[in-house]
This record gives C-alpha cells, structure tokens and sequence, in this order.
C-alpha cells in the first residue's frame, strides 16, 4: 500500500488504513436501514427529512443531523488525509469523529423522544427497532475514532475514560440534582428537577424541622473528630511497640489479634450494648467514642507495616546516643511517618461519618444522639422516604462535599497508606 | 510489671462497676439522658409544682415517665402531657417524649425494655406475643370506667388471658379511598366493575399492597380461607392452600398482571393518586390529610369492595385491630402510668386527636356524639369495613404469621409464582405460618 | 503448649526455691516484693487481691453459680388491692447473668493473670537482693515504662478497650450459641438454658429448614465473595493502568473522578442507587422512556436479577479502591523491565502477562485474600441495597436470595430474635475466615519474612 511510503512526523500509518475503512463504512451506513419497524425500513436520511417535513424540530433532530453531517466531514476529512496527509488535518477528523460518535451515542437514548408523535415512524419507537444501519453506524464511528486516533498517536484510552466517567458520576450527579429539586417526592419520571431551590438544604437546618440534621451532623463531626485523635494515637502506640521492639508474647498478642478480628464484629454488639447500659452510657455520644477507641488497637496493621520499612539503624544509633524508647517514638519514628499518620487519621475521621450498625443498635429511639449514617438512613425508611427524599438528598451532599473535599486534598496519603497496606 | 498493675486494676475497676450495675441495671434508665423536648418541660412542671406545694404540703413524689409517640402525635401529646401533670399535683413528673412509630414500638421494645418508653402506642396484634415475652403490664386501675367507656369488642381485642394489656386509641384497619372526578360511588361496590371501567390512558385503577402481610390476608378472607382455624385461636391451623385459597391465589394473579392495576411500593399510589392518575387506593386514616391536600373535595372513601371467587361476590375482609396505648412491665411509676395512658385516651383527648390529625376515636360516646366526627368520610367508610373485616388472631403464633405471607405476596408480585407451582408455594407459606420456627 | 508448660514449672520452681516469703506470696499477693522494699508495687498487688476478693464475696460468686442453670426464677405477678393494680416481680434474667457471668471470669481471668505476674515479679525481686543488686524501687520501674517497658505503657489503653468491648463480648455471643435464646426464650418474661450443640446440629444437618436456609446462603456467599473481590480487582487494575498509560493527560484528574465515589461515605452512594434501581426508581423509568424496555426491570426484586446488580453495584463502589491501591503499585515496578521487553518486541498485552500481572499477583495476594474475607462479610453493600431481598419461600423466617451469613446474622438478631442461631452462625463464619487466614499464612511467608523485610 501506499501508506508505507508516507511518513510524516508525528503519525503513525499503521492504523490508518483500518481507520479509513471504519469511516467509509459509518458513512455508507447513512444509507442503510436507520430504523426497522413493521418491515419498513427508513434510513437515516430520510428520517431528518421527515423529522424537518413534519416541522417537529426539537433538540435532538439537531443532534441527529449534526451525527450525520460529521458522518460526511469525516469522510471527507479520511479522503483527504489520503492523498495529502497531515498532523492537522488529522485532528480534524479526530474531531468530526468524536462528535459523531457522541451525537450517535445520545441518539440511542434520544431516538424515541424525538421521533414519537412526528408520524415519521408508523408506531411507537423502541430501541430494538434500530436498523442495522444505525448500529454498524455506532460500531464503525467509534472504531474509526479508536483508530483515527491510534494514527494520530492520541491514546485511545480517553474514550474508554469518558464513558467510564459518565456511568460512574451519573448517580453522584443524580443526587445532586434531587438536593435541588423543588418538587417533593421519592418518584418522579424525569432526571433533570422541574424547578430548583434551596429550600431542602434550609429545612435541614430550621430549628423546628422534624429532623434535627444539624445535631446529628455535630454529633457526627464530634466522633469523627475525637476518633481521629485517639484512634490515631492509639494506633501509632501499637504498631510501634509491635514493630520496634521485641517482648515476650509479641507475636501470640498479634495472632490473638488477628484472630479475634475474624469474628463478625456486629455479632457483640448487643452484648457491648448491655456492657454500655451496665456503666450507665446506653444511648450516648460518648459510648459510641469510647467503642470507637477501644477497638482502634485490631487496626494497627498498615501502620505497623510502615513502620517496619522505617530503618532499625535509626534507632540503634539514637539508642547509643542515649535516648531511650519514648523519645526514639516521639522524636524520630513519628516525624518520618507523616504519610501513614495523615493516613490513619483520615481513615479514622471518614469511619464516623460512614458507620451504620454500631450506632444504630446504640441509640435505638434517641434521634438526638443520631449520627447522620442513623439519621439519614432512618430518613429512607419506607415510611418516611416518600415525604423526606430530597431532604435526604440535600443531607447526603452536606455529608459527602466536605469528606470529598478533604478526601481530595489528601488523595497522596491514602494512596501511599493504602499501598502500604497491600504489602502483609 | 506496672503495666500488667494498672491494667489489672482498671479492669477490676471495669468489671466491679459492670457487676454493680447487674443489681440495679434499671436505674439507668433515668440517667440517659433527657430528649431537648424536657428540658422546657421541666421548668413548666417545677413552676407548676411550686404552686401546688404551698395549697397542699402533702408530699410530692418526683417520678419520671417517658412517652413514644409518632410524629404526628407529637405536639397533642404533648399538650397532654401538661395537662396530665396539673391534674396530678401529687406527681413530680419528668417527661421524656420520643418519636417512635405504632409500628416500631414493639420491635423497639424488645430491643431494650429499660430504655423504652412507659407508655406507649401500640398495634393490638402484638400484645399477645409480648405478654408472652413479659414485657406489658396488664391495666386494672379504674378498670368500671374502662369498661364503660370502649365496645366490647375493642376490650377483647387488646385482652390476653383475661387480663386488659392496652387501651384502643383507634381502630387499626385499612379501607379505600378513591377520586371523585374519576369513580362513581357506585362503581365501587365489586372490584370487577371497578377493574372494568377505562378512567383513560395512563390512569391507573386500583393499587394495593400485595407484597405486605397486612394487606394480602382480604383476599384470602374473602375466598372463606381462615387463618388459625374458625376463631383465630388454633396455632396449627391454616386453609391457604385449599381449593378457596387456590382460588385466592388465581385472583391475586390476574389481578396484579391487569396493566390497570398497580402495585404500592414506596409510596407510588400516594404519588399517582396526587396526581389524579390513580383511581383508588388501600390505606387507612392515616393518609387523610396528605391526598386532601392534593385533591381536595374530589377525595371520598368507601369501605372494601366485592371481589367474585367461584362464581360468588364476597366482601374483601381485612384484618381488624386497634392501636393501643400500651405500658411496659418495668415501668417505675406502674400507677402512674396506668392514669397517663387513660389520660391520652379520653373522651376530650381522643377528640383533640381526630381534630388534629384526624384519628377515628374509639371512645363510644365520642362517636355517637360528636359531629365532626360522625361526618368524616374516612370515619364513616372505616366504621362500614370493620363489619366487613376479620379481628385479626390474637394469639402469639400471629408472630409466624408476617414473614410468609409476605413472602408469599412478593412471589405473586414478581410473577415467580404461576398457577403451576402456586400450590406448592402455598403448602410451604402454611407450613411456615403454622409450625413453630424451631422444630 | 510448651509455654504453659514452661509457666507451671516455672511457678513450681519458685515455690519450690523460694523461701517462706515468696511461698506466702502465692496467698498474699505482693508479700514477697514489699519484704525486698518494693513497698508501693507490693501494696498494690495487695490491693487487686483485696479488690477482687470483695468483688467475688459482693456479686461475683452469685453470678458465677447462677452461670449454670442460667436462672430458675421467672418473672412473676401479684395483685396489689390498695393501689388496684398489678405488681411485677422481675424474676431471673438469663441474659443478663450470662453477660455478667462472663464478666466475672473474665474479671478471674486477668486475676490470675496478674497473681502470676506478682509471683514472678517477687522472685525477680528476691533474686537481685540475693545476688546483691539494687532491687528498683517505684519510680525507677515508672521510668522504666518509657524504654524497655515501653510497650506495657503504649499497650495498657488498647488492651483494656479490646478485653472490655470486644473479648468479653464475643465470649459471651460465643457462649449463646450452646444454649437456646431465640424467639421463644425473650428474657424477662422467659428464661433460657444451655442446649449444648443443638444449635449446630439443625444448621448443618442434611433435613429441616434451617439447613436448607444454611446451605444455600453460604453458597451464595462464597459466589459473591470470589465474584465482588475478582471484578473489583481486575476492574481497579484495568483502570489504573489506562489513566497510567502514556498519552493520557490530566492523571490526576481522571483519578480524581472515580475517587469522588470513594470519598461520599458508602451508606451514601448505596442507599440513592439502591432508590435509584427501584421498580420505579429513575433508572428504569429512563430507560423506558428512551424507549429501551416496556416494562420495568426487577434489579432488586428478583433474584437473579438482584444478585448480578448487586455485583455490578459493588463494582462501581470497589473499583475506585483498587485503582488507587494498584496506581501505588504500579509505580514501584521497575521500569527497565518494560524497556528490556520492547526491546524484545512484545506488545501491551504481553507485557501485561509477563511483568506486570506476574509482578501485581505476587505483591497482593494477601490482600487478595483479606479482601475475600471482608467480602464474605461485606454487610454494607447488600444490607443497603437489598436487605438480602427478594425473600425466598424455601428459606428459614424471612432470609432472602441474596443474603450472605453475615447479613441473615443481623436479620437474626434484628428481626426474629434468635440471637442461638445468630451466633452459631457467627462462629461457623469465623471458622470459614480463619481457613482462609491460615492458607494466606502458609502461602505468603509475610510473617515469616517479618525480620528479614528490615
């Protein structure tokens, strides 16, 4: 082929002549059966013109002329890289086959808002209606993107990115937008609110609300906090002491650990509820701290695992200089651990904000003392979810923006503590 | 060493205080804390108190009550509370109110009978399963008052070996209420004619809660199925899975595939009845206020209609009970508690609450007389099906009873269930309600 | 073993060797170290003896006995004519005296784990005065706490936290496993006692309900354990090494995007896609008017359809985790590797199969494996998006088709109260989990290693 003599810096020709099929293919598909229904075909042509005859233009005829219009641009643009290529030139039809991929990706969701009621179609529209026009025209556009792009020595794998991204924020963005929605409801049949406000944040926050959300959100950032502080300190105790030095039973007290750990925690729970009720803190605050705390040792894991990759040389050399353990622990081991403390710390903070059972079992009839996990969960009972769902929805964003916030400040240390963790 | 020291002492310490505790475990209730509600509470009974100390220096004993109430009771019951206090002078009462629901009082109850509250409102289907448990405590103070007061009926249904464990707040049974602008109240006499008439495109007929153990049982009722024998007092009896109940089961089938038909999940009919495109809806007084707020006049209620099995119309018969004003067994102020819960439930009380949220009284008097409450449709339609219902078995083994038939409902709903196995799913949903759990 | 062994000859020989004051001090705890001038940490020990003596006099003693039967009184009910009600006499609460009982040996326990230590702890003392050293007074064993002893001080908190609020709890849910507190036996109003290996016995026998609840259920939760943990593993590593290629701009972003799902607690992001895939949730009413079905999908109402969403669910939740995970991963492979392979001519793909899966399956097998067992109990995901619905009729009082141990373990002690069956199953877990634990060991060497990783 001819190809094999062109070179031109920055493009690579080995795809090209796959990519130039692909385009010609989706093009031709123009012509094919764009719609199958009740053995009568019509193409995609002929369903613009008769989307444009029946004068019902709505937003996706526009997206559907602009699919077949980059349908032709991109044949273009393939012929003319053809004969004269350039790194230009193959941006260009990049571009033209992106947009068509998008413009027939929506068409799939889009087809039937667009074309029912027009009298285009002879009944009502379904996706299993698509001629196999409309799919090899899907198929071809993006494996004429995959390797238009290959060619132009783009990484392809931003298509895969893009789309992996859409699935993955569509229901972050759902609940965002029901934190917005004027009308109430658990159901409603359309994605974007009819109406926007503010108010479902407001009631949250009003004094005479049925949902005392701004206790239960101070009751929550009061755990987390003091979890952060004590789990954190308690668990850098551990892990140096089962790290850096050597005692009699060291390794038992790790088994024993491990092995208590591989019971189901919750099984207990009731029997630390009655413990709880025993020293008069049932239903409090500070018993879910206490809890919190007292368990924090079992994860002492990562963090001794950091700690063992921390050189014993230091200490030695601390110890002939005559410091003695604590100070080796406060002075040295803990300046060169601010990854896996941050770490910790973190995970300690963001567990307050996410534990469900525990506190569940613990306050039982004290809405109070609920922390948001409780509170928001009991909000989606099915008694109370069809009167409260975009309360819950704008509760959930107050909960999640600040953890995200944090979460992507912190994103380095967690992965550093997380990759720590991998290492047994 | 020292360590191995303090950390022996702590734990004796620990452990001492748990041991300590295991005598006199109940006082705690008292210390875990108070609601914000009390807090206003207190002063008003400690001004209350102070006036009542000068006229009778007779001594105040200071006890404590909590109260469960649902979310809408909350502000009445409060209210009441007050009132309870200034009628009681030789109480000191610290209230404690918390929102619980009818329906989550008992499993709330079972789960800490220390922290749950001394009255509360119950369904009267479960006092027999927590008798059983110990955990009521049987009323008897003023007990020719009591018996004046509610029908004999109502008594008997919150009785358990003779003795009374609650008083009936309301009758707790479900009825339809329907849309004027889309149904006659004569098309609402049998579930066919109902099914049959077209309300239009996108309009739904009828919406029920097949999949819910307290809906599901009208049907089998009105097929001429019995749940625990005739009288609802054998625990080895049930004729689901008979010929009747075969026949129940078919209705059920054709019944929730009929496109104008939907089934109520997580609130959908309440949405679509809002919306005007549905035309009749199962639920109880409890809705009243929230569909009349979206339709207004157009709202009306009837009891059950007819659905024809085998060739005869029988009426849909569904579970009749009452929400209770129940007390816990290990209430401190057993009195006390007694007086409150009748106090909630009078004559004067019990029409507050139908003015305020719209609960049917039970007090015979408040029926007979009162007009707002002789003229409410929802009363009215409530009254007309309790003749139509079964009073729901009052035996503990009620308790086998939920799971299976809710099992049972959701197989017909999600289609698992065909006319080909339907006979075999129902020998198993009566084998299940009728041995106990643990063989 | 041997070091029990070890411990008795060693108090033997102590109480053989000593003299009159150390065989005393096996009655009188801290004699033998106030006699060699350790006066304050003699007294102390004296202290805990007296302590606990009184203790066992006061309540422990009651409870211990009580222990066996487990209650005999029940709860009782006498007419009081001057006040026209009834009073209720709180009889015997099994519950409680089981959790008090195993407090009290708990309590024993450490007892005598503390009468050893002041034993040792006075021969220690009698020996340096024989051998003619300074036996350290208080302060020097306090100062003492800050370096050798150091992890005594750093190690008191947790030890007590975990005694209190973890073993002595799961003694006591491991206790009830052998005796019959389910739904019939609700203290106050009942008592329940000790039924031995009753409870075992209907879970995995071959006939009744309950096995036939058992089986399946594990099945099942061995399916979604294997299932949830390789479909994250493998997602999480595709994706990491896509926004790890070269050519993709803006890493960290893309990073960022998927870790947003991470950060929103999870009891978040399930409870709205569970809303979100009800039968009316706002998934299927897209998908219908976009014209893909014409009757609503049962994502979460039947069984299949239940367990495959929830598997997908898991993988939008999991992926995000091993991404981060295996990006930290990535980086640590050497890079001449893939140098030295290009250079050789191989692809993307055999690269991938020669270094670096070989390279990523060695480092995480154990968490692979760890992360099997968190799967097994993995509550969170299906408590939030089923609640083990759709519910099966062939199944024991309410569990469902896609409930795993774990979670009919809550629905036991939630629902229907049969706290007996709860806590077998709960051990048959544990058994199931340390299986797994012992192959990770066995396979990995990462504690073997433990020195040699220095």
């Amino acid at each position: 082929m001819m190809n094999r003599n062109k070179v031109v810096i920055g493009l690579n020709f080995k795809y090209f002549s796959r990519a130039f099929i692909a385009t010609v293919l989706t093009a031709i598909c123009l012509f094919l059966p764009f719609v199958s229904m009740e053995e009568k075909s019509v193409n995609a042509l002929a369903v613009l013109t008769g989307l444009f005859g029946s004068a019902h233009v709505g937003k996706m005829t526009i997206v559907l002329a602009a699919g077949i219009v980059m349908a032709v641009l991109s044949l273009i643009f393939a012929v003319i890289n053809y004969v004269k290529p350039s790194k230009a030139l193959m941006r260009l039809w990049i571009c033209s086959g992106a947009i068509q991929c998008f413009c027939y990706t929506v068409l799939m969701f889009g087809t039937k808002v667009m074309v029912d009621g027009t009298g285009v179609l002879p009944a009502k529209f379904m996706v299993r209606d698509f001629g196999f026009g409309y799919w090899i025209g899907l198929l071809g556009a993006y494996v004429a993107l995959w390797f238009t792009m290959k060619v132009a020595k783009v990484n392809p794998g931003y298509i895969v990115l893009t789309i992996l991204s859409v699935i993955w924020l569509f229901p972050i963005l759902w609940i965002l937008l029901t934190s917005f929605r004027a009308e109430q409801g658990y159901y409603v049949g359309y994605f974007i609110p009819r109406g926007f406000t503010f108010d479902n944040y407001l009631n949250l926050f009003k004094n005479n609300s049925v949902i005392p959300f701004a206790r239960w959100w101070t009751n929550t950032f009061i755990v987390a906090v003091c979890w952060c502080v004590f789990n954190t300190l308690i668990i850098l105790g551990t892990a140096y002491v089962l790290s850096r030095t050597r005692f009699q039973g060291r390794t038992t007290l790790m088994k024993a650990m491990m092995v208590i750990g591989m019971f189901p925690g919750f099984m207990s729970m009731i029997a630390v509820y009655n413990i709880l009720k025993g020293v008069g803190l049932a239903q409090t605050l500070t018993a879910l701290i206490v809890v919190g705390v007292a368990g924090a040792a079992m994860g002492y894991y990562i963090c001794k695992g950091f700690f063992d990759t921390i050189p014993k040389a230091m200490d030695e050399a601390a110890i002939i200089d005559g410091a003695n353990r604590w100070q080796i622990f406060t002075r040295i081991t803990i300046p060169l651990s601010k990854p896996i403390i941050i770490y910790t710390a973190l995970t300690s903070f963001l567990g307050a904000w996410s534990d469900y059972i525990f506190p569940s079992i613990l306050f039982g009839d004290k809405q109070a003392s609920y922390t948001v996990a409780v509170g928001l969960k009991w909000l989606t009972d099915f008694r109370r979810i069809d009167a409260n769902y975009t309360q819950f929805a704008a509760g959930s964003i107050m909960v999640a923006l600040p953890i995200v916030i944090l979460f992507i400040a912190l994103q380095g240390f967690y992965v550093e503590g997380l990759s720590g963790s991998v290492k047994g | 060493m020292k360590l191995k020291k303090a950390l022996a002492m702590a734990l004796t310490v620990a452990m001492t205080m748990t041991g300590l505790v295991a005598c006199g475990s109940s006082e705690s209730t008292d210390t875990t804390g108070t609601g914000s509600s009390t807090t206003t509470e207190k002063t008003e009974t400690a001004k209350t108190d102070s006036s009542t100390a000068t006229e009778t220096p007779a001594e105040v004993e200071a006890i404590s009550l909590k109260v469960w109430a649902p979310e809408e009771d909350m502000e009445i019951t409060q209210a009441m509370m007050d009132s309870f206090q200034q009628e009681h002078p030789e109480w000191d009462i610290t209230w404690d109110l918390t929102v619980i629901g009818v329906d989550e009082s008992a499993a709330a109850l079972t789960t800490d009978p220390d922290a749950a509250a001394d009255v509360f409102l119950l369904p009267s289907g479960s006092i027999p399963e927590l008798v059983e448990a110990g955990l009521l405590y049987p009323i008897t103070a003023n007990m020719d008052d009591i018996t004046a007061l509610y029908s004999e009926n109502a008594l008997e249904a919150c009785k358990k070996d003779g003795l009374l464990y609650g008083l009936p707040s309301t009758p707790n049974c479900w009825f339809m209420w329907y849309n004027k602008s889309l149904y006659d109240e004569s098309d609402l006499a049998s579930l066919e004619t109902m099914m049959a008439k077209d309300l239009g495109d996108g309009v739904y007929n009828f919406s029920c809660t097949i999949h819910n153990s307290w809906y599901i049982e009208a049907f089998y009722y009105a097929a001429g199925c019995t749940l625990f024998g005739p009288d609802g007092e054998d625990p080895t009896e049930c004729s689901w899975n008979d010929a009747n109940g075969m026949a129940a089961t078919k209705y059920l089938l054709d019944l929730t595939s009929n496109p104008k038909y939907v089934e109520d999940e997580d609130g959908i009919a309440g949405s679509l009845f809002k919306e005007g495109k549905l035309g009749a809806l199962c639920a109880g007084t409890w809705v009243r206020n929230d569909l009349y707020d979206a339709i207004g006049d157009d709202l009306g209620a009837v009891p059950l209609p007819t659905i024809n099995i085998n060739g005869k119309d029988s009426h849909l018969s569904n579970f009749a009970d009452y929400k209770v004003y129940a007390i816990k067994s290990n209430t401190k102020a057993p009195l006390a508690a007694q007086l409150f819960a009748e106090w909630l439930n009078n004559q004067e009380n019990q029409i507050t609450r139908f003015l305020e949220v719209g609960t049917t009284p039970t007090v015979l008097a408040v029926l007979d007389v009162n007009e707002a409450v002789a003229n409410d449709a929802g009363t009215a339609a409530l009254l007309a099906q309790t003749q139509y219902a079964t009073a729901q078995p009052a035996i503990s083994q009620i308790g086998a009873y939920w799971t299976p038939a809710e099992t049972l409902g959701t197989a017909i709903v999600n289609k698992e269930l065909n006319e080909g196995n339907a006979q075999e799913y129902l020998d198993k949903t009566v084998s299940d309600i009728t041995t106990n759990l643990v063989e | 073993m041997k070091a029990v062994q070890k411990n008795k000859n060693g108090l033997a020989s102590i109480f053989s060797k000593g003299d009159i004051f150390s065989k005393l001090s096996f009655l009188i705890m801290g004699l033998a170290n106030i006699v060699r001038g350790q006066i304050v940490k003699g007294i102390l020990f004296l202290a805990i003896e007296i302590g606990y003596i009184l203790f066992m006099v006061k309540v422990g003693a009651h409870y211990l006995a009580k222990l066996v039967t487990l209650g005999t009184e029940g709860q009782g009910m006498v007419f009081d004519e001057s006040q026209g009600i009834y009073v209720i006499s709180q009889g015997d609460n099994s519950m409680l005296i089981l959790l008090y009982g195993v407090a009290v040996m708990v309590t024993t326990a450490v007892f005598v784990f503390t009468w050893r230590t002041s034993i040792c702890s006075g021969e220690l003392a009698r020996q340096l005065k024989l051998a003619n050293k300074r036996v350290p007074n208080f302060i020097a064993d306090c100062k003492e706490l800050f370096n050798s002893n150091i992890h005594r001080l750093l190690l008191a908190i947790p030890a007590v936290g975990i005694i209190v609020f973890t073993i002595t709890p799961l003694i006591y849910m491991i206790l009830i496993a052998f005796t019959n507190y389910d739904a019939e036996h609700q203290p106050p109003g009942n008592l329940f006692t000790w039924v031995g290996l009753e409870n075992f016995k209907m879970l995995l026998s071959a006939s009744g309900k309950l096995s036939a609840t058992f089986w399946p259920v594990l099945g099942w939760t061995f399916i979604w354990g294997f299932t949830a943990t390789f479909s994250c593993y493998f997602g999480g590593m595709f994706l990491a090494m896509l926004i790890n290629s070269k050519g993709i701009a803006g890493k960290k972003i893309w990073r960022t995007v998927f870790v947003i799902t991470m950060a929103i607690p999870t009891f978040i992001s399930l409870l709205v896609v569970s809303t979100m895939l009800g039968k009316r949730g706002i998934i299927n009413v897209l998908l219908e008017q976009w014209g893909f079905i014409d009757s609503f999908l049962p994502f979460l109402t039947e069984g299949l359809w239940a367990k495959i969403t929830v598997i997908i669910v898991n993988l939008w939740v999991g992926v995000p985790v091993t991404m981060l995970m295996v990006t930290g991963i990535l980086m640590n492979i050497p890079a001449e590797l893939y140098e030295s392979a290009r250079i050789d001519g191989a692809g993307p793909l055999m690269m991938f199969r020669k270094i670096t899966f070989p390279y990523m399956w060695f480092i995480t097998t154990p968490y692979l494996i760890t992360n099997l067992i968190s799967n097994f109990n993995n509550f969170g995901v299906i408590y939030f998006m089923t609640g083990g619905n759709p519910s099966n009729i062939n199944f024991f009082k309410g569990a469902g088709k896609t409930d795993l141990l774990v979670t009919w373990l809550y629905k036991l002690t939630k629902d229907s109260k049969d706290y007996n069956l709860a806590s077998a199953i709960g051990i048959i877990i544990f058994i199931i989990s340390a299986v797994f634990s012992l192959i990770m060991y066995s396979r990995s060497g990462a504690l073997k290693n433990e020195e040699g990783f220095q």
